[in-house]
């Protein structure tokens, strides 16, 4: 065999290779679609069962109508967790066999079923007695925090009835209310953005660094943060 | 100065609150905050469904904060203030202007201003009202009270007040019913004496006014009574109104007088024994207040004294009894054995449960055994004597 008859072979073979290599990925390839369309199939029934628990069933049916139209016109866009589900089943599988009381948290998640939710009413008269007990706004704050289901009734119990002015004070930005260091007093006072050197000479100011838009207020003796060490400003809003 | 990104959380949660409290004393907001809510709040009210409105303060610079919070929502205002209030005047007329209450409570160490009753006549919603203040048994005050068609509660402080002067809170009510009747004092007149005025004369010396044949039938409207201050004024208050209320609280001077005791029972029985379901007897003066005195001698033994139930003769709606008195609290088997007759739906029964037994006195003689020996239980009965 002359040289160039051997590379016209070896030419041969290797296309040959390379041929039955793209005809296995494309073979790979198609059996992934398929498991990946059967999997999101199977993930978007758990994600409507989770809704449909949280919310006590009444979006159920509105999901199951939307179902077929989402998976055949956006497979990808469902979210797929069914990985993870197959885990955690797997999972939860071997700790029943094996005897084990662990259970992962998702396990739980799936099968918890607060129905309340479902009436307004309901969750607000059962955070209203949460919030009666002693410590009640402390743990009526931590549920306003630990689940997006409670939040919003949470915070409306909260928020119902106030007994300063204080809590609605302190919303402010830090840079205009600041509390007082001193532990008991609770003391919110105000702090002007404005008063600073720059505009303390624009507008004027006294020899002490007294901002001339802010008259004295005697009830305000608060020392400025932007102010140069000893100077204070009095920022209380003309009326 | 806040711009409006820097209202945007507060505002989000001030949505939210339904009652508040301000107490200008406790100084734990600056003041100065109030005009920053009132001038650069982005929209009008900081707290646009607030419904209960608790403010207590000591100037009338903090009266006027609170003109901020009077939004049309409002149902209840309890008003806390103290002396020279000029501008109290002020702040009911702009509460009247905004806000058809439910429930007004004030409290002031001042005087009501004198357009009170005028200024307030159009709250006619109100069904719970509560005034203690000097001017408060003034007779256009009790004229707008007996007018509220609402009125359900009413509380009244009739402490170091003359009898003319609580007579003087129906000088003006209900002229056409009460007066009218045949026992009434004006049907009396023959017109002999018409020119001459006896109004003043009635007033000074009460004449006439303590007999039970004066009684105008004021307030029909009327369901529960609180009334604080000497059991002789209470008397003269009580002989005046129409006999419905069914919730009766009274704070007594302790001790009472023996005759103003006695005709306290007898006036309630007279005039509310057919509506009275709840009764409740306290004392005008709290219990920390009474033993500051004697906290020095911490061994001295209170003073117990005997009050005696024998005076009351029906009370036959009468559910709840209570009476917590710190100095009469000696009661008998006579006592309870009456109640137990004169009183055949009582459920609940508490005789000075918490007062201190002095040492020096002798064990008390209600037992249960004999205090229920006679009593039909055909009910569930709770005592705490």
């Amino acid at each position: 065999m002359s040289f160039s008859g051997l590379a016209n072979n070896i030419n041969v073979r290797i296309q040959r290779s390379r041929e039955s290599l793209r005809s296995t990925y494309v073979q790979k390839d198609n059996n992934a679609n398929k498991d990946s369309d059967s999997g999101s199939i199977k993930s978007t029934r758990s994600t409507s069962s989770i809704i449909s628990l949280l919310t006590g069933g009444k979006l159920k049916h509105q999901k199951s109508q939307s179902e077929p139209a989402a998976t055949q016109t956006h497979p990808a866009s469902i979210p797929r967790p069914s990985h993870t589900r197959r885990r955690t089943l797997s999972v939860f599988k071997k700790s029943a066999a094996s005897g084990s009381y662990y259970h992962p948290y998702t396990v739980y998640e799936t099968n918890m079923s607060p129905p309340v939710l479902g009436d307004v009413e309901a969750t607000r008269k059962l955070l209203e007695i949460i919030h009666d007990t002693p410590s009640g706004s402390r743990t009526v704050a931590r549920l306003g925090r630990t689940c997006k289901a409670f939040n919003e009734p949470a915070m409306d119990v909260l928020w119902d009835e106030l007994d300063s002015f204080l809590p609605l004070v302190a919303l402010f930005p830090g840079y205009i209310m600041k509390r007082v260091r001193r532990p008991g007093l609770g003391l919110v006072r105000l702090v002007s953005k404005c008063c600073t050197p720059r505009h303390i000479k624009s507008t004027g100011g006294d020899d002490n660094g007294r901002c001339a838009d802010h008259p004295f207020d005697s009830t305000l003796r608060l020392r400025c943060p932007s102010m140069p060490t000893g100077s204070t400003c009095w920022p209380t809003p003309t009326v | 100065m806040p711009v409006d990104a820097d209202w945007k959380h507060l505002l989000a949660h001030a949505d939210r609150v339904k009652k508040i409290t301000y107490e200008e004393g406790a100084h734990n907001v600056p003041t100065s905050i109030f005009p920053v809510f009132e001038g650069r709040c982005p929209r009008q009210w900081v707290l646009p469904n607030l419904t209960h409105l608790t403010w207590k303060c000591d100037t009338p610079a903090g009266l006027d904060r609170g003109k901020i919070f009077l939004t049309s929502g409002l149902q209840s205002l309890t008003l806390e203030i103290g002396h020279k209030f000029s501008n109290l005047s002020d702040f009911l007329a702009v509460l009247s202007t905004r806000t058809r209450l439910d429930s007004f409570s004030l409290a002031s160490l001042g005087p009501l201003p004198e357009d009170f009753s005028r200024v307030m006549a159009h709250q006619d919603l109100l069904e719970k009202v509560s005034i203690v203040a000097p001017g408060a048994l003034d007779a256009k005050v009790g004229k707008w009270v007996s007018e509220l068609p609402e009125l359900r509660s009413l509380r009244l402080d009739l402490t170091n007040q003359s009898m003319s002067n609580v007579e003087g809170f129906f000088d003006e009510i209900s002229p056409g019913s009460g007066w009218s009747s045949p026992d009434s004092e004006r049907s009396r007149d023959s017109g002999v004496f018409s020119e001459l005025d006896f109004t003043e004369v009635k007033k000074t010396t009460a004449f006439g006014r303590s007999g039970g044949d004066t009684k105008r039938g004021a307030c029909p409207q009327l369901r529960q009574l609180h009334l604080t201050g000497q059991a002789g004024n209470i008397v003269a208050f009580l002989k005046q109104l129409a006999g419905h209320v069914h919730t009766l609280e009274l704070a007594i001077e302790d001790p009472p007088e023996e005759h103003d005791w006695q005709d306290l029972c007898a006036v309630i029985c007279e005039e509310l024994s057919g509506s009275l379901r709840s009764l409740r007897i306290l004392s005008a003066t709290p219990f920390k207040q009474m033993e500051l005195p004697r906290s020095p001698g911490r061994f001295q033994d209170p003073t117990a004294r005997r009050l005696p139930l024998s005076f009351f003769s029906s009370l036959p709606r009468l559910a709840m009894f209570e009476i917590d008195l710190p100095e009469s609290v000696v009661f008998d088997n006579s006592d309870i054995a009456h109640l137990a007759t004169i009183c055949p739906a009582i459920e609940v029964l508490k005789l000075c449960p918490q007062a201190r037994w002095p040492a020096n006195l002798a064990s008390p003689s209600v037992t249960l055994v004999r205090a229920f020996n006679g009593i039909d239980c055909s009910h569930s009965l709770t005592s705490h004597v």
